[in-house]
């Protein structure tokens, strides 16, 4: 991994991050995760895995004879490859608006709640409904975002994802 | 050859003239000279066996002198000269001396002529014994002289003999004039003269008269007349040699002319031969032509004989082939009428046919026409059928590419619809994760990702 010298200072600190990460769910102390809570695990780690590609990286780290849990070192080794190929390390705003920018055909600049819906619960790795509803209450203000500044206007109840709004609360937390 | 005769006459010619001694000279001297070479030359001539005669001209000289004064003191006695008064004529005093001289040598010649051949006894006794022994010693050198000349001995001999002989002589003579009567003694001896003798006196006579003439003249009547002849003699030579002149001339005119002669003669030779070759060859070719022309004529009428029989032949085989030509021309003939009765025929059903034929093309060309025309309608029909078939081809081209577009369209969607969803649900989680560790360290659920429902926490 030496052609990744940049990323040095990162890969340590994320060591440490993952091993602390590890040891959150790390519930019976013995230097292994169930498996069901390696997603939570990388996702803490800030990373935004799509459903499938969970999949395969669980299947990178699991034992020639699934046991349901995973052992700490193989659990590090693919987080290292991982963050070294940068593939899905982060999501940055212009990326995220451009998806945003393909859901809405006629270039609006915002979506109304119906379609979202329609599209996060049809398409992709479909949204179960309380996902849906807590994405829909983020974007429209229907709750009160503690830490972010949505500004999607309500009275409206339209998606406005142009700008720094919705885009940028995705964007913006560790 | 000419000139030399020339010459030769001319000199021959001079002497005949008296010698010119020169002018200075004496009278004397040049007339005793010119006696003596007369004497001489005769004595030479005549006498060769009496040298006595041409003793020394000083010698011979006072001897006549005294002589002459002695013979002029005993004219008496002369007996052969009888022109004594010769003398008297002459003016000159040396010329009657000279005379006078000639006078005596003309007796002492007398003399010795009538002295005896022999001395015999009659002699003797006729004169003295001086006498006889003077003759008889003269006798004797005479023959030894003779005898010396003939045997031609040494000349010393001869000299020393000839000398003692004139002392002999003159002795001899002095003796007889001396005593005149021995003189007719003499005559009484011998009366008979010898005839060289006889001779000898007559020349020497005639020498005393030419001297006479001579002495009679004076010396400008000479000089006058020695003048007069060497003109002549100058003349006489220029003429001699302008003819000798004028004869080389001639000679050599001569020499041409006979050389041109020559020439004409050798030329008209040539001419004659040349005419004559000419002729013979002439003859030569006329006979050898004639026989060459006589061949010729031969052979030509050889030729023409045989051309002629080649001629019949010819035109026998003209008349053979005319005939058998005209007999292949008729069948031909009637070939070529038979084909082209044929070939009428052929012709007559050829249109015949073709009159068929081209019933038969328009009835086709009808039917042609009329399918055409279907053809053309169902063509017609075709296009607008197949335009009708490309609209719908692309139509449903568009249809699929709207298609394809569209299910791009959707997969693009739901890749960003996967994407949102998987941020949405790492933002989720790290939002609860904060407000946990924001909350304090509660007791921690144990939630799936999926399961997970979501908190409405305020703050």
């Amino acid at each position: 991994m030496s052609n990744l010298d940049p990323f040095l200072i990162k890969k340590i600190r994320s060591a440490s991050i993952t091993s602390s990460a590890f040891d959150t769910f790390d519930q019976s102390n013995n230097g292994t995760c169930d498996v069901r809570e390696i997603g939570t695990v990388l996702r803490s780690l800030g990373l935004n895995p799509s459903e499938e590609q969970l999949k395969y990286w669980i299947r990178e780290m699991e034992e020639e004879e699934p046991t349901g849990y995973i052992q700490f070192d193989k659990f590090f080794k693919v987080a290292t490859i991982i963050f070294s190929t940068n593939a899905v390390i982060r999501h940055d705003e212009e990326e995220i608006f451009r998806a945003f920018q393909a859901l809405d055909a006629e270039k609006k600049g915002y979506l109304l709640p119906d379609d979202l819906r329609r599209f996060m619960l049809t398409d992709g790795e479909a949204f179960s409904q309380e996902e849906m509803d807590e994405m829909l209450a983020v974007s429209i203000g229907r709750i009160t975002l503690t830490f972010t500044q949505a500004c999607t206007d309500t009275s409206d109840n339209r998606i406005y994802y142009e700008g720094t709004d919705f885009v940028a609360v995705l964007a913006s937390n560790e | 050859m000419a000139a030399t005769t020339n010459t030769t006459t001319a000199l021959s010619s001079f002497p005949k003239e008296p010698p010119l001694p020169p002018i200075g000279q004496s009278h004397f001297h040049r007339l005793n000279s010119l006696a003596a070479s007369t004497i001489k030359s005769t004595q030479q001539q005549i006498f060769p066996a009496l040298p006595q005669l041409s003793l020394a001209p000083e010698e011979q000289q006072q001897q006549q002198q005294q002589q002459q004064l002695q013979l002029s003191e005993h004219q008496q006695t002369s007996i052969i000269i009888e022109d004594v008064g010769l003398t008297g004529k002459l003016v000159n005093v040396e010329a009657q001396r000279v005379m006078s001289v000639l006078q005596e040598a003309q007796r002492k010649i007398a003399i010795i002529g009538l002295l005896p051949d022999e001395v015999d006894r009659r002699v003797s006794t006729v004169f003295g014994a001086e006498t006889v022994a003077l003759i008889g010693e003269y006798k004797i050198l005479e023959s030894k002289y003779k005898s010396l000349m003939e045997s031609k001995a040494a000349e010393h001999e001869i000299k020393e003999t000839a000398r003692q002989l004139r002392m002999s002589t003159r002795a001899l003579c002095r003796h007889f004039l001396q005593n005149s009567n021995l003189i007719s003694k003499l005559r009484f001896l011998k009366s008979t003269k010898s005839s060289l003798l006889q001779t000898f006196e007559s020349l020497l006579q005639e020498v005393k008269g030419l001297v006479y003439e001579r002495l009679k003249m004076s010396v400008e009547e000479e000089k006058a007349k020695q003048d007069q002849l060497s003109v002549i003699i100058a003349k006489e030579q220029k003429t001699s040699n302008d003819v000798r002149l004028l004869k080389e001339e001639l000679e050599k005119a001569k020499k041409e002319r006979n050389f041109e002669s020559m020439f004409i003669s050798w030329l008209v030779d040539e001419l004659r031969d040349i005419k004559q070759q000419a002729e013979d060859t002439t003859k030569r070719l006329e006979s050898r032509s004639k026989q060459k022309e006589d061949q010729e004529m031969l052979q030509a009428k050889d030729k023409e004989t045989s051309i002629k029989q080649d001629i019949e032949r010819c035109k026998e085989d003209l008349k053979e082939m005319i005939a058998k030509n005209r007999e292949e021309e008729a069948a031909l003939r009637k070939k070529k009428f038979k084909v082209e009765s044929e070939v009428e025929n052929w012709i007559h059903k050829y249109d015949q046919d073709m009159e068929e034929k081209q019933g038969e093309l328009e009835d086709i060309t009808a039917i042609y026409n009329e399918e055409k025309a279907q053809l053309d309608e169902l063509q017609e029909r075709y296009n607008d059928l197949q335009k009708e078939y490309e609209k719908i081809m692309d139509e449903r081209k568009k249809q699929q590419e709207n298609r394809i577009a569209e299910e791009k369209r959707l997969k693009h969607m739901h890749q960003c619809a996967t994407l949102i969803q998987a941020i949405f649900r790492g933002w989720k989680l790290r939002r609860e994760i904060q407000k946990k560790k924001a909350g304090g360290k509660g007791a921690s659920k144990k939630t799936t990702p999926k399961g997970e429902t979501p908190k409405k926490k305020k703050k």
